[in-house]
């Protein structure tokens, strides 16, 4: 019974942290949606696949999220037809690769400023590597859980028209949008033209705002559930696997490294904290392992899986998984050898 | 199955790739560490000592402590067991560095019982420690052997010397490499100097030879390159001018123990009531500090206080211009030293207010929360004291009254420890004329001057006793005390030095 109630107050507390965050992205997200021009920012991203990936890692400080906000973010990017590059750059790194975690990092281990250093490269090196791999995939749809990828088909058509047309005039057609306002589909293309309209002389838009409001409530409704499960699969882990049996996994470098990894995606921390809680192993684990925990950590824990599966089908998160643990692996294993 | 591999995406190949590339990766860097041909392996495996404080550094007594960092977490009792420390040119002397051992996290202190010995270089050697992991009960790989070479400032002192052409010149002496050389031109007598705490200079006063007048009052102070401890040899000897004497004449200074602050007191020449102490901070313009006149004076430390005596006590003086007197203690007469940290110096009562040790002197020990502890009562002078580089012990040049058919003042050197009080003498002097006393950073050895007045030589107007005698010629002595209380049977060594001169004073 105890272990029942071990198990809610952890499923709380990764809510209770997660959420302000989860909100802080849709509220980014969706302000990206209504008050950036998609078009001009899209059209800024670096097309070449390597660079893209490289600037959609940085972009995380602008974006100052955990790991929990860069999801609706990335996905408001893929969906806006972002390089698939940039947005799984974003995905990766965000959560690491901004202020707030890099200055959090910096406070807990002022004394090894090395943690703070390799933490930035390892982050920035494994997110555009793997956003690398993915630009292999030019359409972004088959990665994409149906629903989401429709989504992208319905702009990339009216994108289609409004480009054959080059009438924006069309689509400030505000009675036809207001009526169908409320279904997602058509939302993306009331968002479009909201931004469209944003070039325009700026007027105080009711619509517009609402328009807002909807898309925020839409993306916490399908992200919160997401969150929820994925916490109260972390916090039922937690129960049944505590976090000393991980730890008392670690018995050498290789292995230590491994626990550190395993113990990231188990306890689910948030980025902007988890400096400071895996500063309290910093003196029974390698620098290597420290290193694996936080860079590991930030992209792949099981709480975010659950949020990434609102956008990618099951086997993408595999790769995405899998590839992610190897290079941190082989990275973190070749500090602590070569270091 | 031929039609699935065909529905693969790009992004499936891709990731395929990726995978099987990186497993591949792995499995070399795991197996690295498995192909060795003796001592090497592919891939060194093993843990290693990261970082080491003191690796190629010259350690010298403000040094305490160093650092092991390792890059994994290590069996405390296996390094402990294994670390080695010698000294190069005698690897049979065993344990020349002892101290004490704690861990903080991968982090290994080593804190040492006294300064390390100087003239010596050292050895770091950690060989056959293992790592050990939280998880494990088993010792895991053995350290990559660790060999570091650290070493301490050669024994240096300077004497103003008073033979021949050495006369009045700054002499260095270097003890490890047995050389001497004159630092200072013929031109200039030096009257007084201080070693700044880097040793790579000396800050002095000195008066032109032709001087005839006023003597010791027409100094200036000048610094010069000792060569030293990192600096070049061929740059030993370049003189600079610090404060020179043309509208006030220089009659003290004193230089703060970390060597940025300097405190001269001077007086002006065309006023000779505008007499005060002034402060010169990094070379900058000589600040006034605007206090009430006083007499002998010492820098603390912290370089916020300056203890001077004024009146019949001691006055505790504020290193800022204009400053309100931080304190005074009516009570005591004169301030001999700071400890090292300083938060305690030791002062002397003369008990003039005191009818029962009327004629006695008592040594104090005062701290900076103004707690006063007597240490010793005597019917003869405490004429200096310095303290050991822990501070712990003090030794000092003090007299015996001998109430014989005259009185005489029969002047000893002391050793006193703190903690019981106990006041050992070392040897006795023959004579206490202006006797300096300097005791080695290391503490290993107390060096002395015994100076000889001649009042017929009166063509010398700058080298003079406080009493204005003429000093025609000087011996140094070294004495070695015991390294500890305990072994006081066994006598202290004590060994003219070939040296004339006098004044003589370790390098830090």
């Amino acid at each position: 019974m105890s272990q029942l109630y071990n198990a809610f107050t952890l499923f709380l507390s990764l809510l209770v942290e997660a959420i302000p965050f989860l909100l802080l992205g849709v509220l980014l997200s969706s302000a990206l949606l209504f008050f950036v021009d998609e078009r001009q920012l899209i059209s800024k991203m670096p097309r070449n696949p390597l660079l893209g990936s490289f600037v959609g890692s940085c972009v995380g400080f602008l974006f100052p999220v955990c790991e929990c906000g860069n999801v609706p973010v990335a996905r408001r990017l893929l969906t806006q037809g972002a390089p698939t590059s940039v947005a799984i750059g974003f995905l990766l790194a965000a959560p690491t690769i901004n202020p707030i975690v890099i200055w959090a990092t910096w406070v807990a281990f002022r004394d090894q400023p090395e943690i703070v250093v390799f933490r930035i490269i390892f982050s920035l090196f494994i997110a555009t590597t793997i956003g690398w791999i993915f630009s292999f995939q030019k359409d972004p749809r088959p990665l994409m859980q149906t629903e989401l990828a429709k989504r992208v088909i319905n702009r990339l058509t009216a994108s289609s028209n409004r480009d054959s047309e080059n009438t924006p005039a069309l689509l400030r057609s505000g009675t036809f949008l207001l009526a169908k306002s409320g279904t997602p589909v058509l939302m993306e293309e009331q968002a479009l033209a909201a931004t469209l309209t944003k070039n325009k002389p700026k007027t105080f838009d009711r619509n517009k705002l609402r328009l807002f409001l909807d898309t925020v409530i839409q993306e916490v409704r399908e992200l919160g559930g997401m969150l929820v499960l994925g916490s109260a699969i972390a916090a039922s882990i937690q129960v049944l696997a505590p976090r000393e049996l991980i730890l008392n996994w670690g018995q050498d470098p290789i292995t230590s490294i491994l626990a550190m990894m395993v113990l990231a995606a188990v306890v689910s921390i948030c980025s902007t904290v988890d400096a400071f809680f895996v500063l309290a192993f910093s003196s029974a684990f390698t620098t290597g392992s420290l290193l694996a925990f936080l860079v590991f950590g930030p992209m792949i824990d099981i709480k975010a899986i659950g949020l990434m599966l609102s956008i990618f089908k099951p086997r993408i998160i595999i790769y995405l998984f899998a590839i992610a643990a190897q290079l941190t692996f082989v990275l973190t294993l070749s500090y602590s050898y070569f270091f | 199955m031929k039609k699935q591999f065909i529905d693969l995406y790009a992004i499936d190949r891709a990731a395929i790739i990726a995978i099987l590339t990186l497993s591949l990766i792995t499995i070399l860097l795991i197996l690295g560490g498995w192909f060795c041909w003796g001592d090497r392996c592919l891939i060194e495996t093993g843990p290693k000592v990261r970082e080491f404080s003191w690796q190629d550094r010259i350690v010298n007594a403000e040094d305490t402590a160093f650092v092991l960092k390792f890059n994994r977490p290590m069996s405390r009792e296996s390094v402990e067991n294994n670390l080695k420390i010698t000294i190069t040119e005698r690897p049979e002397a065993e344990d020349p560095l002892p101290g004490k051992i704690s861990w903080a996290g991968r982090r290994m202190a080593y804190t040492l019982d006294f300064p390390a010995p100087y003239g010596n270089n050292y050895r770091v050697e950690l060989q056959r420690a293992t790592e050990k992991f939280q998880g494990s009960d088993h010792p895991g790989k053995t350290l990559q052997p660790f060999t570091a070479e650290f070493k301490t400032p050669d024994r240096v002192f300077a004497y103003i010397g008073l033979e021949g052409k050495e006369r009045g010149r700054l002499i260095l002496y270097n003890f490890t490499q047995q050389e001497k050389i004159s630092l200072t031109p013929p031109h200039l007598v030096i009257t007084e100097f201080e070693p700044y705490p880097d040793g790579k200079s000396i800050l002095f006063g000195a008066a032109d030879r032709q001087v005839t007048k006023d003597g010791f009052l027409e100094q200036q102070l000048y610094r010069v390159t000792t060569g030293l401890y990192g600096g070049d040899k061929e740059i030993a000897g370049q003189i600079d001018l610090v404060l020179d004497n043309k509208e006030y004449q220089i009659l003290k200074f004193d230089l703060s123990a970390d060597g940025s602050m300097l405190v001269v007191q001077r007086v002006k020449r065309e006023e000779p009531k505008d007499a005060g102490l002034w402060v010169i901070r990094d070379d900058n313009a000589p600040l006034a500090l605007n206090n009430p006149p006083g007499g002998v004076f010492l820098i603390a430390p912290d370089n916020q206080t300056i203890a001077s005596a004024q009146g019949e006590g001691i006055a505790l003086l504020s290193t800022q211009p204009d400053a309100e007197p931080l304190g005074f203690f009516a009570q005591f007469g004169m301030v001999l030293a700071f400890t090292p940290d300083g938060t305690s110096a030791v002062m002397v009562d003369f008990n003039r207010n005191n009818p029962d040790l009327l004629y006695t002197r008592s040594l104090y020990l005062v701290n900076n929360q103004g707690r006063e502890e007597k240490i010793f009562d005597t019917k003869g002078s405490i004429l200096n004291c310095q303290f050991d580089a822990v501070g712990d012990r003090l030794y000092c040049l003090l007299t015996n009254l001998i109430e014989d058919v005259n009185y005489v003042e029969q002047p000893y050197i002391a050793t006193i420890d703190l903690d019981s009080k106990k006041v050992i003498p070392l040897t006795t002097l023959p004579q206490y004329q202006d006797t300096h006393l300097s005791l080695s950073p290391d503490t290993v050895g107390l060096l002395f001057d015994q100076t000889i007045v001649d009042p017929q030589l009166t063509e010398e107007n700058i080298l003079r006793t406080n009493s204005g005698e003429t000093i025609a010629t000087g011996t140094i002595w070294l004495l070695i005390p015991p390294t500890s209380l305990d072994e006081m049977d066994t006598a202290p060594q004590l060994e003219e030095l070939p040296f004339i001169g006098f004044n003589p004073k370790w390098l830090p």
